[in-house]
């Protein structure tokens, strides 16, 4: 019992510093122009079974618009608990969304993903318009999104 | 003072038709749906006064201040004109196409404890 108690905490004592250090990641967003009203935004992470993990940034103040960022709405039922106080207002066409997040680092180079869904009112909704894997090496290397998203990078 | 105010987006949505494109919660045809003066008229039976009226998939949506002063949203079946859903909107601050030039986060709370962020953390945030 003795050994185990001393390899718990051996291994706690090495993994709990990983879990708690951070540091700050800035993600761009930059948004095609598109001629249209402000696009509502999420930004989420998903793990490497492609699981819903959380959700980084919400670009748009109302809730009941949420089901039109359809991955998302999908993966979260919904919540908006799930974006509370990581919420804005919606980007306008050809703008660049900058968010400064402090993030774990556990996030990076383990199987997580970046995702963007993006929506416009009278327009198409675009679930999935940019994501790019959270690794180390894809830092400051943008993408290109599909139809709203220009570009979407992260630098760290 | 308000007065009942329509979004030109109202007028574009109907021809178009382009609210019913996912078909996901009405399926019904525009050709049926009731014409806007009965959605305004009905605003005016029950003391709404109307700040904007549009469609969004397929419903009638009205944004309106109450009889009780209080700022309501209402959706409204197309062909029925019968409230589907009815809430409060007394946080009034930014319409689906929000204020990008004010892009702070909404209210004070931290981030959510999901794992991903550090905690204590604010993001900072910006439009440019």
């Amino acid at each position: 019992m003795k050994s185990l108690i001393a390899a718990l905490t051996l291994t706690t004592a090495l993994t709990a510093p990983g879990l708690v250090s951070a540091e700050p990641v800035t993600f761009t967003t930059t948004l095609k122009d598109y001629g249209g009203r402000g696009a509502y935004v999420a930004l989420y992470v998903t793990d490497e079974t492609g699981a819903y993990a959380g959700s980084l940034w919400m670009a748009g103040g109302k809730s009941k618009y949420y089901k039109h960022l359809s991955d998302w709405y999908r993966m979260t039922g919904g919540d908006s608990g799930e974006v509370n106080g990581i919420s804005g207002a919606s980007v306008g066409s050809g703008r660049t969304l900058e968010i400064t997040l402090d993030l774990s680092d556990a996030l990076f180079d383990a199987g997580y993903t970046l995702h963007v869904d993006a929506s416009v009112e009278d327009f198409r909704d675009s679930p999935n318009d940019a994501s790019v894997p959270l690794t180390r090496d894809a830092a400051n290397t943008p993408v290109a999104g599909r139809m709203y998203v220009s570009s979407l990078s992260y630098s760290m | 003072m308000l007065k009942p105010i329509l979004a030109v987006t109202a007028l574009a949505a109907i021809p178009a038709g382009i609210a019913l494109a996912d078909g996901k919660d009405y399926r019904g045809s525009l050709k049926d749906a009731q014409p806007m003066s009965a959605v305004l008229q009905l605003a005016e039976e029950n003391g709404w006064m109307v700040r904007e009226l549009d469609m969004d998939d397929g419903f009638y949506e009205v944004e309106a201040r109450n009889a009780e002063g209080r700022m309501i949203e209402v959706k409204l079946h197309p062909e029925t004109l019968q409230i589907v859903e009815h809430e409060y909107d007394d946080d009034d601050d930014d319409d689906w196409h929000g204020n990008a030039n004010n892009p702070a986060r909404a209210g004070t709370a931290e981030p959510p404890q999901n794992g991903l962020f550090a905690p204590g953390a604010a993001p900072q945030v910006e439009v440019k």
